[in-house]
């Protein structure tokens, strides 16, 4: 059981972030984590230690999002297939080792964003707050809201980048 | 980069508006024919959603950090620093791979949680003064109105829980107990006081020797850790069944029942119960209560942020949570308003005072609260009074809550919330607070006024105790 837990805790984030990024609510994507972690418990016993980890747990994670997408018939369209399912699993599984490092300079690269950009990111990271709602706050149009995350989240993941590649050559950003 | 700068058909611009759940069905096709149609996009997908799942989580962890720094900082702007550092998502990580460790299912599911609805759980905790359970995740779960399964270990201090069937039960550490239905209750070990303060309620405790169900009373219950029970009758009457009788037992009267079921009497059981039973009184002594020690007790100066400079007010509030509103309040014409708006964990309005040396002292705190039918409570959300205990560095090392105003209450309607606890050794200023158990839903509120706190001399040796 120790092996498990040791092995969760490089898969989490990725598994975290598959469902997030296919369960748009953040509570339901956090009650869904919540399940796989205990299915992964219960189904410990079946794990074959010779095979990835990542990838299995992967596998329980596309289920339980399958499932989910079951109980949401009435709204269809915010649903993944099985077939890309497994597509992004398969991509989300490549990412596992280096998720350590991309929230780290996801850490710095937050610190140097300020103002309006930090605040409507706030709104809708911390408070789940959607466009609509952000957009009359701020005082802006939704359209301007969609706008400033995308903007904000190319700025970041450029960042991001930037950093890793200088953390491979050896130098800081 | 402005919207016209936007080229709809970036892939990017595509995946962004996913996250945020704004496509339309249109859209969300495309976006999985593109992804099904191009690796490329699966990989670009997959880094955007690593970063979309990691910005929630900073966000959530940098605000359990700043609660945690401005609580160390001192108590003038602290929030409560402990259970929110429970309930960051990080918390959820180590909560999750604690439970794979040691292969307790209950601890993942003690992770943060934005619930659904749920069936509502056979007992909730209703008060408790200093206690420490065995789980962490334990005390999580509870405080946020759920109910772990199986056995609950409460390693020191006092626990109150209100079953489902009407009934309370006060539980002091250590103690080993489970919740077994509605209006059962398992005590492997420990010392248990039943309350049925209607004519509807019941209760049985079952122990290793014995089950004993009120009949309308106060009563205790002692497991010993050779398994041996002592049955005390406070109030009223019981009944116990045990290996080899059955009986009626009246106020005054107590039995010893071994392990294998054999009782005899033991009077001598009475006075330690008598003590526990007033650990959790229902409500106050009133002639307890001195001054009050609250700065605008009322609650008419607007709450502001803690972690803001300005001083216009002596209630902090979690930012964005609480606000002044004009309108019906239990004395004056404003009352101060707490909303859940998502928040997984416990907005909250709170004051610090100091007090200097109060060790021995009665702590009382009460306050009024109600929920307006225009946004009234959801299910199993429910308001909580909590006094904390702050040493000379400001910081919190003891408490002691009490929930109440639960959903099922009347709306529009004020009821008062009330704790009082022993200041440990140490406590040189109270932290009075009022919090909404939100439990991540969107809607429900709480408005709240005319708040007490106070500290007075106990009274005598059967007084209020902590331990």
């Amino acid at each position: 059981m120790r092996l498990i837990a040791r092995l969760w805790t490089q898969a989490q984030p990725v598994v975290s972030a598959l469902i997030s990024s296919t369960v748009i609510d953040f509570h339901d994507a956090e009650d869904l984590l919540g399940h796989v972690a205990e299915t992964v418990v219960t189904k410990a016993c079946e794990y074959d230690p010779q095979r990835p980890f990542v990838p299995w747990a992967m596998g329980i994670a596309r289920y339980r999002i399958l499932q989910y997408f079951e109980h949401q018939r009435a709204d269809r369209h915010v649903g993944f297939d099985d077939e890309t399912l497994a597509l992004l699993a398969e991509a989300h599984a490549e990412m596992a080792e280096e998720a350590s490092a991309r929230l780290a300079a996801l850490r710095q690269c937050l610190g140097q964003l300020q103002g309006k950009s930090h605040r409507v990111l706030e709104m809708r990271y911390l408070h789940d707050h959607r466009s609509g709602w952000i957009a009359e706050k701020m005082g802006m149009t939704p359209g301007a809201v969609w706008t400033m995350l995308h903007r904000v989240r190319k700025i970041l993941a450029d960042c991001i980048e930037r950093r890793l590649a200088a953390q491979t050559q050896g130098g800081e950003p | 980069m402005s919207e016209t700068d936007i080229n709809p058909q970036d892939f990017q611009w595509l995946v962004s508006r996913h996250f945020d759940g704004e496509l339309s069905p249109d859209e969300s096709t495309e976006l999985e024919v593109r992804l099904k149609g191009d690796r490329a996009c699966v990989r670009q997908f997959a880094r955007a959603s690593l970063l979309h799942d990691q910005l929630r989580t900073m966000f959530l962890s940098n605000l359990a950090r700043e609660s945690m720094t401005a609580d160390a900082a001192g108590g003038t702007t602290g929030q409560t620093a402990l259970p929110k550092a429970r309930m960051i998502r990080a918390g959820k990580i180590v909560a999750t791979v604690a439970a794979l460790a040691i292969g307790i299912l209950v601890s993942v599911n003690l992770t943060l949680r934005s619930t659904a609805a749920t069936a509502p759980p056979l007992a909730v905790l209703n008060a408790e003064i200093a206690t420490q359970w065995s789980d962490p995740n334990v005390e999580l779960l509870l405080r946020r109105g759920d109910l772990p399964s199986g056995p609950l270990r409460l390693e020191s201090g006092v626990a109150e829980f209100a079953f489902a069937g009407g009934a309370t039960a006060v539980i002091e550490g250590p103690a080993v107990i489970e919740p077994l239905t509605r209006d059962r209750l398992s005590v492997a070990s420990g010392r248990v006081i039943g309350r049925c303060s209607t004519k509807q309620a019941r209760l049985t405790i079952v122990t290793p020797g014995a089950e004993v169900t009120d009949l309308g009373t106060e009563f205790g219950v002692a497991v010993g850790d050779d398994r041996h029970t002592q049955v005390a009758v406070i109030q009223g009457e019981v009944e116990f069944v045990a290996a080899d009788q059955s009986r009626r037992m009246k106020a005054g009267e107590a039995v010893a029942i071994d392990a294998r079921g054999r009782a005899e009497q033991a009077a001598y059981v009475i006075q330690d119960f008598s003590k526990l039973a007033r650990l959790m009184p229902g409500f106050t002594e009133p002639e307890l209560a001195d001054a009050n020690l609250l700065a605008d007790p009322e609650m008419t100066l607007a709450p502001v942020f803690y972690g803001a400079a300005e001083r216009s007010s002596p209630w902090r509030s979690t930012a964005g949570h609480v606000d002044l509103v004009s309108g019906p309040a239990h004395s004056g014409s404003v009352a101060v308003r707490i909303r859940a708006l998502g928040n997984p964990m416990w907005p909250l309005v709170w004051q610090d005072v100091r007090t200097g040396p109060i060790a021995g002292q009665v702590a009382v705190a009460s306050v009024w609260a109600m929920q307006p039918s225009q946004d009234p409570l959801t299910a199993r959300q429910n308001a909580i009074v909590k006094i904390m205990f702050l040493d000379a560095a400001g910081r919190e090392f003891a408490g002691a809550e009490r929930h109440f105003l639960r959903a099922e209450a009347p709306k529009n309607h004020w009821v008062r919330g009330q704790i009082a606890a022993l200041a440990p050794p140490g406590t040189m200023a109270l932290r009075f607070q009022v919090l909404l158990n939100a439990r991540g839903q969107k809607s429900g509120s709480l408005l709240v006024n005319d708040a007490v706190l106070s500290i007075a001399k106990p009274k005598g040796p059967d007084a209020l105790k902590m331990k």
